[in-house]
């Protein structure tokens, strides 16, 4: 095999779990490779760019003791913070809104400058066991030979997204779904189940009227972001809506979108309209982005210890949401902690546990 | 601050596609009070460049400006995003002279996006369109896949590589519109439903690599210029960032890995039957086309200001991504290359553009436009020009208003459109200097003075920016007659200045007007040395003088020839006009001409298969009729 393919640990999935699990192992010392599907998708925010609410702050710190560069970059490109207040349907919402595609920049900047880290772009489409590691493979038919291999593939398993009656084969709108690996795991006896999750739509913050009564305008330095509530005339769609709020969060300093944040849903986009313009200042929003639901494969029970290895295969690591979690915050610490177990492994040290 | 417009359900137009046709169409017609819809698959993939990471070039370079003078937006944000530029062939002549920029591809996307969202009447949406909805024949909205319909006066078609896009990469192949982008797969079927012919077209990209494992002692620097320049007439120029680019060449290594692994090339394997465009061959054409050549120019170019990855111009293939890595690492600096995005090769549907009017709405469904690559061109800067011209005309003939129809002889752009309608493609179609008859006229250079009207016209332009022109093509005679006024003296002083511009002595009297004719003086010399109010003139402005006065000849009989040709573009063809019924054409005449259905009798001689006979009977058919109507009235 040519040398060019061969590292040391294997990271599949460029989001949050999968580009922090790419600089913790490389950064300790471990010759990395992390392969996305798209190098112009690393770290996306599709379920709201706010990060590091006072529940998930332990997180960030904790990331920090572990000399992670991350919490740095969220509060370098953070456009507003959002003090911790209670929402009705969601708890509580709080933390830093940040510059999405700033972020995503930020974050494909800092894996190709790190040393010893490869980027590359493909679509895995299976893991196999060898003497003395994996063997991953790729779509485009490269086969690279690694000592430890970790897991991330997000929402992209098997993945379908929805929302009103349509359904289409993605991994997120606009992208394709990762099939060939996911079967190939199940034939390898790995178990799955479904799982959902949600996103909310993006609306043009041109149609935003901030002198309604139900809206209310919270400026920061630079950048602003609403608190828009429900109409009192509004009822007809149940209790469930009822009485709430929507968060409306500026999607980066050279975009006028706004994320509404509380409204994550699978709703027909007739509908998604329909609810959001019962809101405060939202009568005349325009959506730019509907919300709608990712239905993706996750594995069945934890089949991962404490240190994110994998039971039945030493040397692979699973983090993210393929572990069944939700946040940003903890794919990252997942991914920072598959980082150093998976270098760990190699060389032979005690695994850390999360 | 927030001003809501009271809005009706109804845009003016609705663009299908986020891409450089899609964003040119879309600001064209808001900016000209159309209230109007752009949406895309992606709204995170807008204005991207999936191949080069460059604007301009030859013949390109004329379409950006051109479109700028009439109030396009390509050129000003190229100027934001310029990693480097430069005016190529400098020491040519000024036909085929032309501004090139690397580009920052992400922060290009960045600030598309931002300019579409900050027009007034502009809404962006994301979703994928999978029927034209047509009312009474004509054009009147779109349905995306979750359902809703929305409802329009007109709607621009830039679909880009998106229509049941393949792609390719060795033997492996999937469906998707761009890597990792799926594509709109219902929007054909639609469209030949409605009656569209529908062709298939390949197109690919070359691997992209990391710059930290280039040895850039192997090879040869490539700065940009460092004179102040600007892509926009409109901008501010000034000296760019320059971040350079590199030259290397494969070599026999190179070509041995190619020859030895030939079977594995998609274009040898079956598995791309479609027409790639033969201007930018991929490496494996290379050397199979030209087995004498030792060696192929491979230009390393940056993707953007803080990324590794590297874009490999001469390197294009589709070949299996390991293969990819081994003919990477044949050429000299590359040895220790890793690819990043391996290249591939995509198929795509495109519309046979003859089913078009000169102002690219379709004649079968009114109202209904195409732009781009769906046309089958290639290059950001056609796709532009194009989603520009539509984008215009939507708006002018909601409007009530006169097209905009943009002849041969006065814009690349006006090439490009008589090409497309009359010429059939084999390939993709990419614009050069050679195509335009009439080059020296068009030049990169004075686009401002040829397009500027035009863009006034439509309103674009504002009264002041067109006052700014008018002034420059003034002081542009002005200065030339100027010129003819100094005199200049076969006295001692005057040829030893003479000697020191490097041009022989004079023996009698003349002027620096006649100076300037020989090729070796430049303006700016005769005028700092023979002018005592040196000072005064715009470098714009003596460039301009120098050109018409060095070319005067050549410009003059060009001039001649568009004046006598445009006889035939001065006779129309209705509409009507049964071809079939003509006696006298040959059948294969009668069969096209009803095709494409051309305008003019100019435009009917340049189909091919039309032969000067088939125009003389034309002429005498139009003549026959406008007699017949002379009497009858």
């Amino acid at each position: 095999m040519n040398e060019i393919y061969k590292y040391e640990v294997v990271v599949i999935g460029g989001g949050f779990a999968g580009s922090q699990a790419a600089m913790s192992s490389a950064g300790n010392g471990a010759k990395t490779l992390i392969i996305t599907i798209n190098m112009d998708s690393i770290a996306v925010m599709p379920f709201g760019n706010i990060i590091g609410s006072d529940k998930n702050k332990y997180i960030i710190k904790r990331l920090e003791n572990f000399n992670s560069v991350i919490p740095e970059v969220i509060r370098d490109i953070s456009l507003i913070e959002i003090k911790e207040c209670a929402d009705i349907n969601r708890d509580v919402i709080g933390g830093r809104v940040v510059d999405k595609k700033r972020y995503s920049l930020k974050v494909k900047e800092l894996l190709e400058k790190t040393e010893r880290l490869d980027t590359r772009q493909g679509l895995v489409t299976d893991i196999i066991k060898k003497q003395g590691g994996y063997e991953v493979i790729t779509s485009d038919q490269v086969k690279y030979s690694t000592e430890a291999v970790i897991i991330c593939p997000g929402t992209f398993l098997n993945s379908e997204i929805f929302w009103g009656e349509n359904r289409v084969d993605a991994g997120r709108i606009g992208e394709i779904r990762s099939l060939r690996l996911y079967k190939n795991m199940e034939n390898k006896g790995f178990k799955f189940r479904n799982t959902c999750v949600y996103t909310g739509p993006e609306v043009d913050s041109k149609t935003i009227n901030e002198r309604s009564r139900g809206i209310k305008k919270v400026e920061g330095k630079k950048n602003r972001y609403y608190i828009s509530f429900i109409g009192e005339d509004y009822f007809k769609s149940g209790d469930l809506l009822k009485n709430k709020k929507f968060f409306l969060l500026p999607g980066g300093a050279d975009t006028g979108e706004m994320y509404v944040h509380g409204f994550e849903n699978s709703f027909s986009e007739e509908l998604q309209i329909k609810i959001l313009r019962n809101y405060g200042g939202l009568g005349k929003v325009a959506i730019t982005r509907p919300g709608y639901g990712i239905r993706y494969g996750v594995l069945s029970s934890p089949q991962v210890s404490k240190s994110l290895e994998c039971g039945k295969f030493k040397g692979m690591f699973f983090a993210g949401r393929i572990n069944g979690t939700d946040t940003y915050e903890q794919s990252l610490i997942q991914g920072m902690v598959a980082g150093v177990n998976a270098y760990r492994r190699i060389r032979g040290h005690e695994l850390e546990e999360i | 601050m927030n001003i809501l417009k009271e809005r009706s359900s109804m845009y003016d137009l609705i663009v299908v596609g986020g891409g450089h046709g899609g964003c040119e169409a879309a600001l064209a017609a808001a900016r000209m009070g159309l209230y109007t819809l752009l949406i895309t698959i992606n709204i995170d993939r807008i204005a991207l460049m999936p191949c080069n990471p460059a604007i301009g070039g030859l013949g390109k370079s004329q379409l950006v400006r051109e479109i700028d003078a009439m109030g396009g937006q390509m050129a000003k944000t190229a100027d934001r995003t310029i990693l480097q530029i430069k005016t190529l062939n400098k020491s040519k002549g000024p036909a085929v002279q032309a501004l090139r920029a690397q580009i920052d591809k992400k922060e290009y996307e960045i600030e598309m996006k931002k300019v579409l969202e900050k027009t007034e009447g502009l809404e962006l949406r994301q979703g994928i369109v999978d029927k034209i909805l047509i009312k009474d024949g004509r054009a009147a909205g779109v349905r995306i896949e979750s359902g809703p319909g929305f409802f329009s006066k007109s709607v621009v078609v830039t679909a880009g590589t998106f229509l049941r896009g393949r792609i390719i990469i060795g033997k492996k192949d999937y469906n998707a519109g761009r890597m990792g982008e799926y594509p709109a797969m219902d929007l054909t079927e639609n469209l030949r439903k409605i009656g569209f012919e529908i062709d298939r077209f390949q197109t690919a990209t070359p691997p992209r690599i990391d710059k930290r494992t280039i040895d850039f002692s192997g090879t040869i620097i490539q700065e940009g210029d460092r004179e102040p320049l600007s892509f926009s007439f409109w901008d501010e120029e000034k000296i760019h960032n320059d971040l350079p680019c590199y030259l290397t060449y494969t070599n026999r290594k190179t070509h041995d890995v190619i020859a030895r692994n030939i079977e594995s090339s998609p274009i040898k394997s079956g598995m791309v039957e479609t027409h790639g465009p033969r201007h930018c061959p991929s490496i494996d054409r290379k050397v199979i086309n030209f087995p004498e050549k030792s060696r192929h120019p491979v230009f390393i170019e940056p993707e953007g200001a803080v990324t590794n990855e590297m874009y490999l111009q001469g390197l294009t293939t589709s070949m299996p991504a390991e293969i990819q890595q081994e003919i990477v690492n044949t050429v000299e600096g590359l040895e220790n290359a890793r690819i990043i995005r391996p290249g591939y090769a995509v198929e795509y549907d495109y519309v046979i553009p003859d089913q078009f009017k000169l102002t690219l709405e379709s004649k079968r469904v009114p109202n209904l436009y195409f732009a781009g690559q769906i046309l089958g061109t290639s290059g950001y800067e056609e796709a532009a020009a194009q989603g520009f011209i539509a984008g215009v005309n939507a708006a002018l003939k909601i409007k009530k208003r006169r097209p905009l129809i943009l002849t041969r002889d006065s814009s690349y752009i006006g090439v490009l459109i008589d090409d497309l309608l009359t010429k059939e493609l084999t390939e993709p179609y990419r614009m050069y200097t050679s195509r335009a008859e009439y080059r020296l006229i068009l030049r990169s250079d004075n686009a401002d003075i040829r397009m500027a009207a035009y863009g006034k016209r439509i309103g674009l332009i504002t009264d002041r920016e067109y006052e700014m022109v008018i002034k420059k093509s003034e002081r542009v005679s002005n200065l030339i007659s100027r010129l003819k006024n100094i005199r200049v003296n076969p006295s001692d002083e005057n040829n030893k200045k003479l000697k020191l511009l490097k041009t022989p002595g004079i023996v009698g009297s003349t002027n620096v007007y006649h100076l300037l004719k020989r090729p070796e003086t430049s303006a700016g010399d005769l005028i700092e040395v023979f002018d005592s109010d040196n000072g005064s003139y715009d470098k714009k402005v003596i460039k301009q003088a120098e050109i018409s006065i060095k070319y005067k000849g050549y410009i003059n009989r060009q001039l001649a020839e568009v004046k006598k040709l445009s006889g035939l573009e001065r006779f129309n063809l209705p509409d009507w006009l049964d071809y079939f019924s003509i006696k006298g054409l040959t059948y294969e005449a009668r069969e096209k001409l009803s095709r494409v259905r051309p305008n003019t009798v100019g435009q009917a001689s340049r189909i091919a298969g039309i032969s000067p006979a088939d125009i003389s009977v034309l002429m005498m058919v139009i003549k026959q009729r406008a007699l017949q109507r002379v009497r009858s009235g």
